[in-house]
């Protein structure tokens, strides 16, 4: 298929990169982050469902692929194992959330909150507050839904390329993505934008 | 949250093109089968409303997460294809760097040697029978410091003998006999070559020597 092909020569592209980024070379990471920043971001966030936190998370997430470059032994595979980078550092954010919820808990309940950046326009306040409640929608997904939408929409591969990341079947991804689409449906609806 | 294993196996038995629209948005969709589903929506205005609300929560989903994970500038692009070959070019430059390094060593060494080998006249060796590097030290530049590095053996600057600069390099000059003065004169040009990749300026120097020789107290 034309979008498989079109993957694969990024994705041999980024085989180069991760073997340079092997090699010793910052050069070769910090153009990988620009590449594929944003669905590993993605990723984290279907795994820990906490968008304030994968900012934090993604660097943790990078600087673990630096160190463990050298290990890969099939550059080829870089795509799932980038995925389990991501995913298990969203993981483990998540659990660490969880624990500091239960210590507020014990703490009487106070819980400081940031304050979302203030914009002087209203249509902006209206794209923002429709972004939110997108995202707690996506948030709310269970997180085996979540995994194959987030990168449908940051990493634009194919069903096959989410398969082979998440070590599924290509159906399995297919019905995940239909089930999740036909959640957000349902949580979205009367607010959705047309 | 629940872990998404609780949905009933029939959960999209009410919604019998779900699957058909979810392809479609994700553009896996073959020509028969968005045909099939183009007739579907045409027929059953239900569906027509559940894809126009599917494809909405989609693309809305889908915005949020990019304005939430996808930089708004993104940083300059490089071509990934190119990501070899400028690895490759580097070692080129590193290789080119090196090279330029020795032609400029040689160049000052042999630039140090035409200029401080003794030239022995009727009189003796004369001043230029200093010895060489004591001479490098005083011109206190990078000529002097090369000196250092590529100087020739000692017993060369003692005698006409030069390694690495054959006879064929000097002119023959006419024999004169009696008194005579000889005139050198040093021409040099140096070259800069400029390495725009790491903004480095490499100087090549090349001395051109003229010596002339004048029979003194006679009328030419």
């Amino acid at each position: 298929m034309a979008r498989d092909n079109l993957a694969d020569g990024g994705r041999d592209a980024d085989g180069l990169l991760v073997r340079a980024m092997a090699r010793g070379e910052s050069d070769a990471l910090v153009e990988l982050m620009r590449r594929n920043g944003p669905w590993v971001r993605g990723v984290i966030f279907a795994a820990c469902g906490n968008a304030d936190a994968v900012e934090d998370v993604q660097q943790q997430v990078w600087l673990s692929a630096w160190r463990r470059a050298g290990s890969l032994d099939d550059s080829g595979k870089w795509r799932s194992w980038l995925y389990a980078l991501a995913r298990h550092a969203g993981i483990d954010s998540a659990r660490r959330a969880r624990r500091r919820k239960r210590l507020r808990g014990l703490l009487g309940g106070w819980v400081p909150r940031r304050e979302p950046a203030g914009t002087d326009a209203e249509r902006q306040v209206l794209i923002a507050e429709s972004h939110r409640q997108a995202l707690d929608a996506v948030a709310d997904l269970p997180e085996i839904y979540r995994g194959p939408f987030v990168l449908r929409h940051l990493a634009d591969w194919s069903y096959r390329q989410i398969a082979e990341a998440m070590n599924l079947p290509v159906d399995t991804v297919e019905t995940r993505l239909v089930r999740a689409r036909r959640r957000l449906r349902k949580a979205l609806g009367p607010g959705v934008q047309p | 949250m629940t872990d998404g294993r609780d949905i009933p196996a029939n959960e999209l038995a009410d919604d019998p093109w779900a699957r058909e629209m979810s392809r479609r948005l994700d553009g896996e969709l073959e020509a028969d089968q968005e045909e099939a589903l183009a007739r579907a929506l045409l027929r059953d205005p239900a569906a027509r409303r559940r894809m126009e609300a599917c494809a909405a929560a989609d693309r809305q989903a889908g915005e949020a997460l990019r304005a939430a994970f996808v930089p708004a500038a993104p940083a300059e692009t490089v071509d990934p294809a190119g990501w070899q070959a400028r690895a490759k070019d580097r070692r080129w430059r590193w290789a080119l760097r090196a090279a330029a390094v020795v032609v400029l060593g040689a160049a000052g060494g042999f630039l140090a040697y035409e200029r401080l080998a003794p030239r022995p006249g009727p009189g003796g060796p004369g001043p230029a029978a200093v010895p060489a590097a004591a001479r490098a030290e005083e011109l206190g530049n990078v000529e002097g410091l090369l000196w250092h590095v590529w100087s020739p053996p000692e017993d060369a600057l003692q005698t006409n003998s030069r390694p690495g600069l054959g006879e064929d390099v000097s002119v023959p000059l006419p024999k004169i006999q009696g008194p005579r003065r000889t005139n050198r004169a040093i021409d040099r040009h140096i070259f800069r070559v400029y390495d725009e990749a790491d903004h480095t300026v490499y100087l090549l120097g090349v001395d051109r020597v003229r010596k002339t020789v004048h029979a003194v107290g006679k009328d030419l």
